[in-house]
């Protein structure tokens, strides 16, 4: 049995909407609306939802980049949430992220070894040498050659860009990487050789990720687990398998539908949903679906369905689900 | 080549004169749209598909662009030739184009009232009024909901999916003969997309109009084209009718870059099949076939000279090896 490296309880992280000349607080954004997951050690949980759903607000709550609201994030026995700035920072070799975005994420003004040693004599605590050594490795680990090293980032492209946005991630051998659409903004080509080396490293350094993406194609590959968010909240949860072949809760069915195939066998009948993604600002009542799902009725637009199991491992929050 | 052709695009080249040197984006391609069909054109990015579409309209600044052909006819009709006000009048009436972006191909300083308003201005002979009728009209029709309010909104007030839906709208207003649609649900949600494209299949089918599609989704190619172009470092590697391109494909870019999908052939979890290398820098181009210095099969003919393309009934390849390779 598989050790739980994060457990999550009841994690909210809201935004003030601030209005007015004072500024005054007169909403919220629900980014993250109670949400409670175990992250198990040595897989990959993979983290769908539309623009908008939280998703990027949730991985970055859980590695304290963004502070939660409420909630507890328990890591190694102890609440990230509480922990102060010193032992936190003692943690955060541990736990790293790969943002979406290789041509933003990476200062354009320092080369790759200066990036690199900085991280490993800091946070590492080697000497200069050897700290060029490990940033050799480190390339020559993400496919590049270690010549690559005394480069800045203009000078690569999308993909090689990516590719040190890892090496920078996995420099301090974390336990755990937050991949933050990290293959989204590369080309198909390009996408899967970064698959492949996010794939490699798992292999070599049994490390745990948090896969974010909103491409499915991708996360059912590489995911062992499949969460899907909807509006701040999971609505369902379970192995990828499960997931992809029997989706219980009609937003993940009518997410699977619309995502685009190449499987002839697979073509089917689409589900289109009406409208878009509600604001997390003014939250619908009852279930958050409710105003685009084909199945709801007068009980779906009073109550709150909870995350239920309905079999090991896969929960749904559903008033009704059918088999 | 064929007398059902709407578009007909021979010899293309569109050239950007660059501070390193000339760019070539588009180098020497032909196609055809039928009439009433859908043609993709995809590629990685940086193989000049959305050049291409650019050029048809002469939507390029020139200088640096420079844009030459043989021909570009549509309609029989020789686009290439005309004068800037010439083809000012085919931009949006004969010819109409859908862009990527919703968030920024409107102004975002103008009422969709007014950006609506001035495409019938330009092209019909209606009055204010009736201008207004129409345009409401042209909202219901692309499903946007409360389509008296939502023309008088700005873009701002308008979610992605309506603001495209107001971009197709709009496109759709002088029941043009080609639609250009480039990268139309890329930057949109997933549930949305398929919406898109939906509603895109319905007026096609409705108007009968023809569709160039530009994306590097081959997702997006399976559901709506009927023909697909693909592109490779400003050059067409492989052209043919949808089924024989997507599954059956001869052209061993074409090949890998189908193989490097996930979730198609490869067991869940396991490695890609990835093309290795990156797409060449276009100042610096292999003296042989483009793909040649990535391909897997490239032997010394393919890194010494330029394949042509090869027409096979409706399929076309530009590749020395495919035959013993298939």
């Amino acid at each position: 049995m598989k050790s739980t490296l994060f457990e999550v309880k009841n994690l909210k992280t809201y935004f003030p909407v601030n209005r007015g000349f004072f500024r005054n607080v007169v909403n919220y954004v629900h980014a993250v609306d109670d949400i409670s997951l175990e992250i198990m050690s040595g897989e990959t949980l993979g983290l769908v939802g539309e623009s908008g759903c939280g998703k990027t607000t949730f991985g970055r709550t859980i590695i304290r980049l963004v502070p939660a609201t409420s909630g507890e994030i328990i890591y190694k026995g102890e609440n990230l949430i509480k922990l102060d700035d010193k032992k936190l920072r003692a943690l955060r070799g541990e736990i790293q992220i790969v943002f979406q975005d290789p041509y933003s994420s990476l200062n354009p003004k320092r080369t790759v070894s200066q990036m690199l040693n900085e991280i490993l004599m800091v946070r590492g605590g080697i000497n200069r040498a050897e700290a060029n050594e490990r940033t050799s490795d480190l390339l020559i680990q993400v496919g590049l050659s270690p010549i690559y090293a005394a480069r800045f980032p203009h000078e690569f492209s999308g993909g090689q860009r990516q590719r040190i946005a890892i090496a920078r991630a996995i420099a301090l051998n974390p336990k755990f990487v937050v991949c933050d659409e990290a293959v989204s903004a590369l080309d198909v080509s390009i996408q899967s050789q970064v698959i492949n080396l996010l794939i490699d490293i798992k292999a070599k350094s049994d490390m745990t990720y948090l896969f974010i993406s909103h491409d499915l194609k991708v996360v059912q590959h590489i995911s062992d687990r499949v969460a899907v968010m909807y509006l701040g909240q999971i609505v369902e949860i379970g192995p990828t398998d499960t997931i992809f072949e029997n989706p219980l809760h009609p937003y993940t069915k009518a997410l699977l539908s619309a995502a685009l195939t190449l499987d002839k066998d697979k073509k089917k009948q689409r589900i289109i949903l009406e409208g878009e993604t509600p604001s997390a600002t003014i939250i619908p009542k009852g279930c958050r679906f409710n105003g685009r799902c084909w199945k709801a009725t007068e009980k779906c637009r009073c109550e709150v369905p909870k995350l239920e199991e309905v079999s090991p491992g896969h929960s749904v929050s559903c008033f009704y689900i059918e088999e | 080549m064929s007398d059902n052709a709407l578009l007909e695009v021979r010899d293309l080249y569109v050239q950007f004169a660059t501070p390193e040197g000339i760019v070539p984006a588009v180098d020497g391609i032909d196609f055809d749209i039928k009439k009433g069909r859908t043609l993709a054109i995809v590629g990685e990015s940086g193989c000049g598909k959305t050049v291409t579409a650019l050029s048809l309209l002469k939507l390029l600044k020139s200088p640096p662009a420079k844009i030459t052909a043989d021909s570009i006819k549509l309609d029989g009709l020789d686009i290439y030739n005309l004068s800037p006000n010439e083809i000012r009048k085919i931009r949006g009436k004969d010819i109409s184009m859908i862009f990527q972006e919703p968030m920024t191909s409107l102004n975002p300083v103008f009422r969709i009232s007014k950006q609506m308003n001035e495409v019938y201005k330009t092209h019909t002979n209606l009055n204010n009024k009736q201008i207004q009728e129409a345009c409401i009209e042209a909202l219901r029709t692309v499903g946007v909901p409360e389509p008296e309010k939502k023309y008088v909104a700005y873009p701002h007030e308008l979610s992605g999916g309506l603001r495209q839906r107001v971009m197709i709208a709009m496109a759709l207003s002088s029941k043009p003969k080609l639609l250009i649609a480039d990268e139309p649900t890329t930057a949109l949600d997933v549930t949305v997309q398929a919406q898109i494209l939906m509603l895109l299949r319905r007026m096609c089918q409705n108007s009968g109009m023809s569709v160039l599609l530009i994306t590097h989704d081959f997702g997006v190619v399976a559901d709506l084209a009927e023909d697909v172009v693909v592109m490779y470092a400003g050059k067409i590697v492989e052209f043919g009718p949808l089924n024989t391109v997507l599954y059956s494909p001869k052209h061993p870019y074409t090949k890998a870059l189908i193989d490097s999908i996930p979730g198609l052939r490869v067991k869940r979890g396991g490695r890609l099949n990835s093309i290795t290398g990156m797409v060449p820098n276009l100042l610096r181009l292999p003296e042989g076939c483009r793909f040649a210095p990535r391909c897997s099969q490239a032997n010394e003919k393919c890194t010494r000279l330029q394949p042509e393309i090869e027409q096979i009934s409706d399929q076309g390849v530009a590749c020395f090896r495919w035959r013993e390779l298939n």
